[in-house]
């Protein structure tokens, strides 16, 4: 469903582009997008904790990998119940779902975006966040010594549910270290930080990120090992075939 | 008369007093709240609102406020766009959890090898052109999820559903809804509905009402007054008594935070019809001692006037609270709290009247003579007094036995009596609110809904299964409409995704469909507490009591005797073939149940015994054979895989391919292969060349191709199975055959799976073994929602009427009987009460009337305001006779004064009441001519049926009957033969002569 589900990766296992001294909020966008697509590949291990409002906690752990642009797979590691699930992401909306119970492989076609992705507070949509320059309009709201912070005005025809975000780039790293998320009618919705970035092969990721939505007082933390850039994955890995095989 | 000395005394106190709290009460008054809020009925501590409650915390909200817009075909643009509007101003509301409507909500559908998943309408994408905007009402009346409970069938109306936080004000969030409503433009015909709304509906009504009503008792009231009196201070006092104990009463309970009720609104009304007779009972007697004793004080005037009238006064407002007192033992809070401030109004009435009134009195000049009108009493009746009192003397027997067969009407209707308690139908038939839910209940099959919650594991296959069991049973109950879970959307899901509409036999099946919906919005309302909990919702399809309770106790019946508590997982493959084939058998019969919940709900009928010997012919499905069709069918599948992206192997030579699939088809047509089998023939048949670089791939395909091969084979066993079954239920209506044909198929698909369900208690002792012990599962499933407690109101309201009624009698026998000093006397003066009460019923019943939160006070103010005719009727009756009048005297003097006086009062009170059929809430309208005619039966009791049962009694507690011992005489009167009995020959003559 979502060519973007696993860009997520993007987000955080971002490289190190870096930026003279600008203020231009277009050029600062496209170089946290740059930052964040500096691998050409990349394979990580996901630990998810999602916290109700009463303090109930789930776990999911998964596997991500991705190559390019246009070929993601995520696998699931547990719950039980849900192990070894995959979703094959190759074209724009289009995604490809195994189900080992009934060992069987559904096309999943989605234009669905502003969807919590399983149960996290992340919608589909948060997790392609590496289209910023094409999706949103961004302008400096203020400068510290350390972040810029920007408005993102999502474009007219984005079909973007937020009325904007706030975002805090790291003047170093040109990561976000947090950013706000505002619903349609302009109130704070959620709240997403990135912290813990290490720089593993070269590229500078964040390996501690929580999302928090504070209207519904759920939050979401991930944790991200395992990582590994640049291995050279081989196409068969993104295909149906290869889906199966878990 | 010690205290009217205190009185008259400190009286610039006492009113200044009285003057300042009035101001007091009547500020706090502009604040006083009315609470619509059904739950506010009973007790916050009972069971079942708790559970309400918590089911409300946990699921989102329970409470619905609905937004309906009218209009030809709601598929054009505008129209849409109103609708995307309202939905995302009402998603801003911080008190709503969720909307749903059709510009947002997801939409699931099936393509080639998968499914879309979308919204229904895209974000700002509302299609403009005719030919976009048919294709979307031709889909969406497609898919039973949209109609009927988002679009109603023939697409008229469209339905924004706004679901309210437990905790927030529902009225509020109800009126800013309306007020976003109000301000988008559109030609829609606009209908407000479920319980967030009818709050909000009633409290308007409420306040209309009050604001209406009350200015029309008073002044009608006023105006009997003076016609009674002419004199404005007849007028004035006992009304200003009146209005300001309501004033306190009211403020009062506006000052300590008590809300005023559907029950409580009642208490102004009540008390200026009721209380001002206490006002009326001191002017009159004043009136009486100014015009008998010119020229003594003023004061002294009122002392003479006051002790002859305190104690009448007092034990009329004591009698009158223990009608109200008695609510105190009801379990309805609504009626406790009436029956708390209420009688609090009547001793506020009663005490005022014996301060307020002398007090102004005394400041007063007296009032003028007017002889020539001669009070309230004039002597015009006297006649048809008389014929009364004839009448009952003639006929006493006769009065008796009408009020013998009275009580047995009673005895007949009063199981018959009807109870209601659903707030809609406080409502007028062509009130706003009213067409808004008879639109919901037509259209959208109810607004109020039925919820069940289950604890369990909730992704166990065995307790999702129970779930879906139980909701197909719902589905066959009258009344019952929509039942949702998240059991129905896994089988839902599993349909989209593997073509068969049932519960996936393993958790891991569960879990990979879950998988899809986790994190959706609409899980918020399906499960809870880290899904451990769940709960399944259908809507109500009417509002009528007791068809509600005949669906909760068919649901609860259900629950108790249909559902199994521990059930056991078992892996038929496991078992010894005896054992299996119990549990196959067992599995047969749930099927037919299935299947029979599914005919029923589409309208066809099954002999209960033809699905199981039907379903046993299956035998085992593995080792059926197929024909030529089906290998068919097989090879053109098997075809499919290895052209496929998906295919483990990569055979590209076209006759290798073909070459295995023939070998695979004819493997396949006898029996079910295993995976080793598979293996064995695709290393035959391929050759090694095409897996070499990649070994495995052998063993994936023979591993995907026995799945492949297991479920089609399982699929033509069902098939043929389903068609047979839906063939044989051939009254099936069209519309429904396709949806009825999907539900079979997926209930006969339960018994082509190797993991199966079986209640713990019914695993045969010699399987135990057999059955691993973590295979344990156990669920328990509540009933909760309006429906339950609706039911519960309905038994509260029984046992409020019955136990208020018991209180009351009681309280009015120990009352009397002290009165009188005769147990006889407490006994006799009860039946024109109780007489009066079950002519109530039995008129209930005939007129079809329900018992509600405001009839059941009709029994109290017959007791209140009954007894007081009935003390009054023996009293003078009593004293009459004493004094030496004959009965038939004393009947005729008591009928002439105080019969006439109960009539008058009566009469007036009936004014009063008879006001509230101009009022717009439906009980009240129903309450006010009920008491209406409650006061004229009650008044006649009094001076019919009580006579007749003192005479025929001869009751010693009125005086000796047998007093005069020397001799009876008979005289014959006209069309009576009567018996009088005097002490002496002056009286005897003496009456004789009147009675001629």
């Amino acid at each position: 469903m979502y060519r973007k589900s696993c860009l997520l990766v993007l987000l955080l296992l971002g490289g190190g582009a870096t930026l003279a001294s600008a203020s231009d909020p277009v050029q600062i966008l496209q170089a946290v997008e740059d930052t964040l697509n500096a691998p050409v590949d990349r394979e990580a291990n996901l630990a998810m904790e999602l916290i109700d409002a009463k303090g109930n906690t789930k776990t999911r752990e998964l596997t991500i990998l991705q190559k390019g642009s246009d070929k993601k797979l995520i696998r699931f590691l547990s719950p039980a119940d849900v192990r070894g699930v995959g979703l094959l992401v190759l074209e724009d909306d289009v995604m490809y779902l195994y189900m080992p119970a009934f060992a069987k492989i559904r096309r999943i076609a989605s234009h669905v975006k502003n969807e919590n992705f399983m149960g996290t507070d992340f919608t589909y949509d948060d997790m392609a966040q590496s289209d910023y320059v094409e999706k949103y309009t961004p302008t400096i709201e203020d400068e510290t010594d350390q972040h810029y912070v920007l408005k993102l005005a999502p474009k007219p025809d984005s079909e973007i549910d937020y009325s904007h975000l706030v975002m805090w780039v790291n003047r170093k790293t040109m990561l976000p270290d947090k950013v706000e998320f505002y619903d349609s009618s302009a109130n704070l919705l959620k709240i997403l930080t990135q912290t813990n970035v290490q720089r593993i092969e070269g590229y500078l990721t964040p390996t501690h990120l929580e999302m928090e939505d504070v209207q519904e007082n759920h939050k979401t933390v991930m944790e991200l090992d395992n990582v590994v850039h640049d291995q050279e994955l081989p196409d068969k890995r993104f295909t149906q075939r290869y889906l199966k095989r878990f | 008369m010690r205290w009217m000395d205190y009185l008259l005394r400190l009286r610039l106190v006492i009113m200044a007093g009285v003057v300042l709290l009035t101001a007091f009460f009547a500020y706090q008054l502009t604040t006083l709240k009315i609470d619509s809020e059904i739950l506010n009925y009973l007790p916050q501590d009972d069971p079942l609102v708790i559970s309400f409650r918590e089911v409300g915390e946990r699921f989102g909200g329970n409470s619905l406020a609905m937004v309906a817009l009218e209009t030809d075909n709601i598929f054009n643009s505008r129209t849409l766009a109103r609708i995307d509007t309202l939905t995302m101003r009402f998603q801003a509301l911080p008190e709503v959890s969720q909307v749903l409507s059709l510009t947002d909500i997801l939409d699931i559908r099936k393509i080639p090898g998968g499914i879309e998943v979308g919204k229904l309408i895209r974000r700002a994408r509302i299609p403009q052109n005719p030919q976009e905007l048919d294709v979307l009402r031709d889909y969406t009346l497609s898919k039973e999820m949209y109609r009927g409970s988002l679009v109603s069938e023939n697409g008229n109306i469209a339905l924004v559903i706004v679901r309210i936080r437990e905790g927030a004000s529902k009225t509020d969030v109800a009126e800013k809804m309306k007020a976003i409503v109000k301000a988008t433009q559109g030609n829609e015909k606009v209908y407000y509905a479920g319980v967030a709304f009818q709050m909000v509906f009633l409290t308007d009504i409420i306040t209309q009402d009050l604001a209406r009503l009350v200015p029309l008792v008073t002044l009608l009231v006023s105006v009997v007054l003076y016609a009674s009196f002419r004199r404005k201070r007849a007028v004035l006092l006992p009304l200003g008594t009146v209005l300001i104990s309501t004033i306190w009463t009211l403020g009062l309970m506006s000052w300590i935070g008590v809300e005023l009720t559907i029950a409580s609104a009642a208490i102004p009304v009540l008390l200026i019809a009721v209380g001002s007779a206490y006002g009326i009972h001191i002017f009159n007697k004043y009136l009486e001692e100014s015009e008998a004793g010119e020229g003594i004080s003023r004061e002294a005037m009122m002392r003479q006037a006051m002790s002859k009238v305190a104690l009448p006064v007092v034990m009329a407002g004591v009698t009158t609270l223990i009608g109200f007192l008695a609510f105190l033992f009801s379990y309805l809070t609504i009626i406790q709290l009436f029956g708390v401030f209420a009688s609090l109004g009547v001793f506020l009435a009663t005490l005022l009247s014996l301060v307020f009134i002398p007090i102004v009195l005394s400041w007063l000049s007296p009032p003028r003579p007017r002889r020539a009108r001669k009070g309230p009493v004039a002597s015009s009746g006297n006649g048809i007094m008389d014929k009364l009192a004839d009448l009952v003397l003639a006929h006493e027997r006769l009065i008796l036995a009408g009020g013998v067969v009275l009580l047995i009407a009673a005895a007949i209707a009063i199981p018959r009596l009807r109870r209601e308690v659903n707030m809609v139908e406080y409502f007028k038939h062509d009130s706003e609110i009213r067409m808004a839910e008879d639109m919901m209940e037509a259209d959208f099959g109810g607004s109020v809904p039925i919820q069940i919650l289950v604890d369990g594991d909730i992704k166990d296959p065995l307790i999702l299964k129970q779930m879906y069991m139980l909701e197909k049973y719902l589905r066959t109950l009258p009344d019952v409409n929509d039942p949702q879970s998240v059991a129905d959307l896994i089988a839902e899901l599993n349909e989209q995704l593997n073509d068969r509409r049932t519960i996936p036999d393993t958790r891991e099946g569960v879990g990979n469909l879950w998988f899809f919906i986790e994190g959706n919005k609409v899980m918020e309302q399906l499960v809870a507490e880290n899904d451990t909990q769940a709960l399944i919702q259908a809507k109500m399809g009417t509002v009528n009591t007791s068809k509600v309770i005949a669906v909760v106790d068919s649901i609860s019946r259900y629950l108790s005797e249909e559902m199994s508590a521990d059930l056991v997982h078992v892996r038929l493959s496991a078992l010894d073939d005896s054992i299996r084939a119990d549990i196959l058998e067992r599995h047969a019969a749930e099927t037919a149940r299935m299947i029979a919940f599914d005919a029923s709900h589409y309208g066809a009928e099954f002999p209960p015994e033809y699905i199981p010997a039907l379903l046993r012919t299956t035998g085992s499905p593995s080792s059926l054979s197929f024909d030529r069709e089906q290998a068919t069918i097989m090879s053109g599948i098997l075809d499919a895989y290895f052209q496929s992206d998906e295919a483990d192997l990569v055979i590209t030579s076209e006759a290798v391919v073909q070459d295995v699939v023939a070998a695979l088809t004819k493997l396949s047509m006898e029996q079910t292969p295993t995976e080793n089998e598979i293996r064995d023939l695709l290393r035959r048949v391929i050759p090694a060349s095409f897996y070499a670089s990649d070994p495995e791939a052998v063993d994936f395909a023979a591993s995907a191709l026995t799945s492949l091969i297991q479920e089609e084979r399982y699929k033509m066993v069902v098939s043929r199975l389903t068609e047979e079954i839906v063939e044989s239920a051939g009254d099936v209506p069209e519309e429904n055959l396709q949806a009825f044909r999907r539900d079979v198929y997926g209930d006969i698909w339960c018994l082509v799976q190797d993991h199966a369900g079986v209640p713990a208690d019914a695993i045969p002792p010699r399987a135990t073994f057999q059955i691993p012990s973590a295979g344990a599962t156990s669920l328990s499933v509540t009933q909760s929602g309006m429906p339950i407690i609706f039911k519960k109101l309905d038994l509260s309201i029984l046992k409020s009427q019955a136990l208020s009624l018991l209180v009351a009698f009681t309280l009015v026998f120990l009352l009397l009987g002290f009165r009188f000093r005769s147990i006889t006397g407490g006994l006799i003066a009860l039946v024109p009460i109780a007489v009066t009460i079950m002519f109530n019923f039995v008129l209930m019943v005939a007129i079809n009337v329900p018992l509600d939160a405001v009839s059941v006070m009709i029994g109290s103010v017959a007791v209140g305001i009954g007894i007081d005719y009935t003390i009054h009727f023996l009293t003078r009756f009593q004293r009459e006779f004493q004094q030496g009048q004959s009965e038939k005297a004393a009947l005729h003097i008591t009928l002439r004064t105080t019969g006439r006086a109960i009539l008058i009062n009566a009469a007036s009170v009936m004014m009063g009441f008879l006001v509230l059929i101009l009022g717009n809430i439906v009980p009240m309208q129903r309450f006010g001519y009920l008491v209406a005619v409650t006061m004229v039966v009650s008044a006649l009791a009094s001076i019919t049926l009580l006579p007749a049962l003192v005479l025929t009694t001869r009751a010693r507690f009125i005086g000796e009957f047998d007093r005069m011992a020397e001799g009876m005489q008979r005289i014959v009167n006209g069309k009576a033969r009567l018996v009088i009995k005097t002490l002496n020959p002056d009286k005897r003559q003496k009456s004789i002569g009147e009675s001629s």
